[in-house]
C-alpha cells in the first residue's frame, strides 16, 4: 500500500512544483505539503502530501488521488516512484463509501461513535439514519 | 435583461442595486472588455443551489479521510471532525491559489468546477461551509409534511 512518502516521491519525480501555503489564519495547513503540475493544455493537477510520510494513504483515498488528482493508473504511479515497472499491479477495489452528509448525521445527530459508523456499509448507514428519523419525536432511547 | 454601459452603470449603481434586489439582473457592457452581470446575492445563491457536494468518507487504517469529488480535494485526520476541519483548510488553500494565480484560475479543470467554487466562495463562515458541504441530498430528505408547508 502506498504511503505519503511514495506520493511525495511521485510528485518530485514527476516534476511537481510545491504550492505556497495560502490558507491564511488556518492552523492545520502546515500538516501537509501541496504540489501541482500543469499539463500542456493548461489543466492544473494538484495533490497534497501529509507530513506524516510513513502513514499509509488508504486504498480508497489512494484510488481517488490517482484517478482525479494525478490522473494516472496505479502502474504508472509506481513506475514513476521506482523508475521501473512495479509488481504491485493489483487494481484497487472501489468500495462504495459512506456519503459525508450521512456520516455527519449519524455522528452528530444520532450520536453513534465513529467506530460504529466505520463498521457500517453504506446500506447499514442509510438504514440507521432512516430508523432514527422514524423514531417518535422526544424518544431519546 | 436590462443592459447598461459601464459609465452609466457606475453613475446609477444605487438604482441597479435596487433593480437586482427585485430579481432583475443587469448586464453591464464595456468597450474592449467582456460584459458582467449584476444580480442579487439571493439570486446568485439560488442559481448555485443545484450544484450540490457529495463528499465520501473513508475509514482506513485508523484515519478518516473525506474525499470531495466536486473539487478533487481531500481532508484527513484521526477523527471525522479533524478530517472535516482539514477539508475546510484545503478549501481555503484552493481559494487562495485561485485568488492569487491566474493560470490556476483559467485551467480547464478549474473552470469546469466554477459553480462549486462559487458555492464555497460564498460561504460566510466555516459553519456555513460545512452546512453546504454536508447538506442532505434533496432526494434523501423526508417529504415535507402538510403542517410544515
Amino acid at each position: 500500500m502506498a504511503t505519503f512518502r511514495d506520493l511525495r516521491t511521485y510528485v518530485t519525480n514527476d516534476g511537481g512544483t510545491e504550492e505556497p501555503n495560502l490558507a491564511r489564519g488556518r492552523r492545520r495547513t502546515g500538516d501537509h505539503r501541496r504540489y501541482f503540475r500543469e499539463l500542456p493544455e493548461g489543466t492544473r493537477l494538484r495533490t497534497k502530501v501529509s507530513h506524516d510520510e510513513h502513514a499509509e494513504i488508504g486504498a480508497d483515498l489512494f484510488h481517488r488521488i490517482l484517478r482525479d488528482q494525478l490522473r494516472v493508473t496505479e502502474d504508472q504511479f509506481w513506475e514513476v516512484v521506482r523508475g521501473r515497472a512495479s509488481t504491485e499491479t493489483a487494481p484497487t477495489t472501489d468500495v462504495e463509501p459512506i456519503p459525508g452528509w450521512l456520516v455527519t448525521r449519524l455522528i452528530f445527530i444520532v450520536g453513534l461513535s465513529e467506530a460504529d459508523v466505520a463498521r457500517m456499509t453504506t446500506e447499514d448507514a442509510r438504514a440507521a439514519w432512516l430508523e432514527f428519523q422514524s423514531r417518535p419525536q422526544g424518544d431519546d432511547a | 435583461m436590462q443592459e447598461m454601459n459601464y459609465s452609466d452603470a457606475r453613475a446609477g449603481l444605487a438604482d441597479l442595486h435596487e433593480h437586482a434586489l427585485r430579481h432583475l439582473p443587469t448586464r453591464i457592457t464595456r468597450r474592449r472588455s467582456e460584459s458582467t452581470v449584476l444580480l442579487s446575492e439571493a439570486d446568485f445563491r439560488a442559481l448555485l443551489g443545484r450544484y450540490a457536494f457529495h463528499p465520501d468518507v473513508f475509514f482506513e487504517g485508523g484515519a478518516v479521510s473525506i474525499w470531495l469529488p466536486e473539487l478533487a480535494i481531500w481532508g484527513r485526520g484521526s477523527s471525522f471532525a479533524e478530517a472535516r476541519e482539514d477539508l475546510v483548510d484545503e478549501i481555503e488553500q484552493l481559494l487562495g491559489v485561485l485568488e492569487s494565480d491566474e493560470r490556476a484560475r483559467l485551467a480547464p479543470n478549474m473552470v469546469e468546477r466554477l459553480p462549486w467554487i462559487y458555492r464555497v466562495l460564498g460561504a460566510t463562515s466555516d459553519d456555513e461551509l460545512i452546512e453546504i458541504l454536508f447538506a442532505e441530498p434533496a432526494g434523501e430528505a423526508p417529504a415535507p409534511t402538510l403542517a410544515a408547508i
